[in-house]
Order: C-alpha cells, then sequence, then structure tokens
C-alpha cells in the first residue's frame, strides 16, 4: 500500500497533474472528452453483450456484430483511459481514497479477468470436436460472461457519476 | 421570453412544492442523474455507430435503411428517458439550467440532432426506391449530414457537463 501512496503522491505532484489544477478551462474539457468516449465504451460493449445474450439484433450474425463493433470500443477505451488518468492525477490522492472510485476500479479490474477468463474459456473449447453437451455449456458460459460484464460496466457508471458528488476538491 | 421573465419563472418553478421535494430528497437528483447518463450513453453509442455506417465503417454489408431501424428501436425509447430525467433535473434546479445559456445551446443542439438523424432516416427510406445511377448525390448528403450530426453529438456532451462550470 506504501508503494501505491507514493505512485498517487509521484502523479499528484507531477507537472502534468500541476497544469490541470492551474488551469480553469483544462479540467472541464478533459472531463468532457472523458465522459463523450466512456458514454461509447459503455454504449458499444452493452451492444456486444445485449447481441450474446440474445436481448438484441437476434438476426446479426453473433461473430461479424462483434468483429465490427469491438474496433470501436477498443478505441474509445483506450481515449477514456487516457482522459480518466490524467483526471485522476490532478487529484489523485482525493481520488484514490474516495470508496466510490475504488469500487470503480475494482469493477474495471474484474472486467478485465472477467474477459480474460472468457477468452481462456473459448479457446479451451473452440475444439471442432467438441460435443453437444460441450456446445451447450459454452454457450451458457459465454451469456454469463456477457451478463456479468454488462453489470460491472452498468456500476462503473454509476460509481463514476457518484465520486462527483462525493469528491473533494483539491486546489493548488 | 426574456432575462428577467425567465428567471421569474426559474423562480416561480423553484418554488413549488415539486421542486422542493426533489431539492429536499437528496438521493432524487443523483438517481435521476445516473438513469439520465444510461440514457446519454444509449444515444450516443447509437449515433456514433450510425454515423460509423454512413461512412462505411460499420456494418459494410447491411443497408443504412437497415442500420437505422436497427438502432432507431434504442434511440427513440432512451429519447424518451432523457426527456423524462431532464425534465425532473430542470425542475429540481430551474436556474442551473434554463436560465444557463450552455443549457439553452444544448436544447438547440439536440433539436437539430434529432431532425438530422430522421432526415439521414428519410434518405435512407427514400434510397430503396431510388435506381443506383441517382442514389450517389444521396449517399454525400448522407455524409454531410451524419458529419454534422456527429459533432452536434459530442458538442452535446461537452454542453451537459459545461452546464456545471458556467
Amino acid at each position: 500500500m506504501q508503494y501505491l501512496d507514493t505512485l498517487f503522491r509521484a502523479l499528484h505532484d507531477s507537472n502534468l497533474a500541476n497544469n490541470v489544477r492551474e488551469n480553469e478551462l483544462l479540467f472541464p474539457w478533459i472531463e468532457s472528452c472523458h465522459i463523450l468516449t466512456v458514454s461509447w465504451v459503455m454504449g458499444s460493449i452493452a451492444y456486444v453483450d445485449l447481441r450474446i445474450l440474445g436481448l438484441f439484433g437476434l438476426d446479426e450474425n453473433v461473430d461479424s456484430f462483434n468483429k465490427n463493433i469491438l474496433p470501436i470500443t477498443w478505441i474509445a477505451f483506450f481515449l477514456s483511459c487516457v482522459t480518466g488518468i490524467i483526471l485522476f492525477a490532478s487529484n489523485a490522492l482525493n481520488y484514490s481514497n474516495n470508496i466510490y472510485f475504488q469500487i470503480k476500479m475494482v469493477m474495471l479490474v474484474l472486467i478485465g479477468v472477467n474477459m480474460t477468463l472468457y477468452q481462456f474459456i473459448f479457446k479451451k473449447k473452440n475444439d471442432p470436436l467438441e460435443n453437444l453437451a460441450f456446445e451447450i455449456s459454452h454457450i451458457q458460459s459465454t451469456k454469463a460472461f456477457c451478463l456479468i460484464s454488462l453489470i460491472c460496466w452498468l456500476i462503473v457508471v454509476v460509481m463514476g457519476r457518484l465520486i462527483g458528488f462525493t469528491l473533494e476538491l483539491t486546489l493548488s | 421570453m426574456n432575462n428577467a421573465s425567465l428567471l421569474e419563472f426559474c423562480n416561480w418553478l423553484e418554488e413549488t412544492d415539486l421542486s422542493q421535494a426533489i431539492q429536499v430528497n437528496n438521493w432524487i437528483v443523483p438517481l435521476v442523474q445516473i438513469l439520465h447518463i444510461f440514457a446519454v450513453c444509449a444515444v450516443s453509442a447509437s449515433l456514433l455507430l450510425v454515423c460509423l455506417k454512413i461512412f462505411n465503417r460499420f456494418m459494410v454489408g447491411k443497408t443504412l435503411n437497415h442500420t437505422i431501424a436497427r438502432f432507431e428501436a434504442v434511440i427513440a425509447p432512451a429519447l424518451v428517458v432523457l426527456l423524462l430525467t431532464g425534465t425532473v433535473l430542470i425542475i429540481g434546479e430551474p436556474s442551473r439550467s434554463l436560465a444557463n445559456w450552455v443549457f439553452q445551446l444544448k436544447m438547440l443542439l439536440l433539436l437539430s440532432s434529432i431532425v438530422f438523424f430522421y432526415w439521414i432516416k428519410k434518405i435512407s427510406v427514400d434510397e430503396q426506391y431510388v435506381d443506383s445511377s441517382t442514389s450517389s448525390i444521396s449517399i454525400v448528403n448522407e455524409k454531410s449530414l451524419a458529419f454534422v450530426l456527429l459533432i452536434n453529438l459530442i458538442l452535446i456532451i461537452f454542453a451537459g457537463r459545461w452546464i456545471a462550470y458556467t
């Protein structure tokens, strides 16, 4: 934990963080970019998850729909991470102590673990010789992974909003 | 409505029982804002995907009409949610919203975006009945409209955030 505190202190004292704190307009601009890109991540992920869960676009082929949409999700996710890290750096000490921010980060880690596990299981079971029972369990586990992903993303957005209501502002 | 009468209206609205109830209950604004944000995500991602379809970067093998119908099923109810939750937020803090020029700009951009979206939809429906030799003109129109729609969308989300800072 001490390493994390040192890292957050270093981030907080960095030139970038100082610039964001000192410039009144910089924080709102970066925050707006963050919200825009998060809305694209959340929306596009929801479409992927809802399609696999069978709640959206049933006449679309799952694989081709995902292949179409996921590059957009990844670009938006990368941009939201960049803007998110800058926002975090500007007030790192308070963000790191905020319970909603902590829950948001835990959810993002869970999403990463969930995605990695899914890739692992998908690769393990993507065998042409797999039997029907195996196929059914694969479909069910895919749906379970998507449901977890959707719930985690919804919590990320909720926590993101609650941070704004609870964060103490630090002015340089 | 001039500024004085708008402020007078905001003051009246702020004193109503409904506005007072929203202000007194600390959980209403965060809850409604969260629902508002979910609807923003739905509309924002859907419009982005429709625009990307027009620029041939998404659902390349499908017709525009098909793509619009697919996402309109999400956009239309999400707009209703935005209207309802937005109304609650305005009643709760009328001076912060109605009298704010950024909010007024946001509403103008939102209305124009709805017009642009349904304009694109009309072109895509008409395109089904037009032979391919004349459709290049409408494709140019679609791309220009999609570009304006995308810029509008970005500005709406920026304005939504900037209301809090102005």
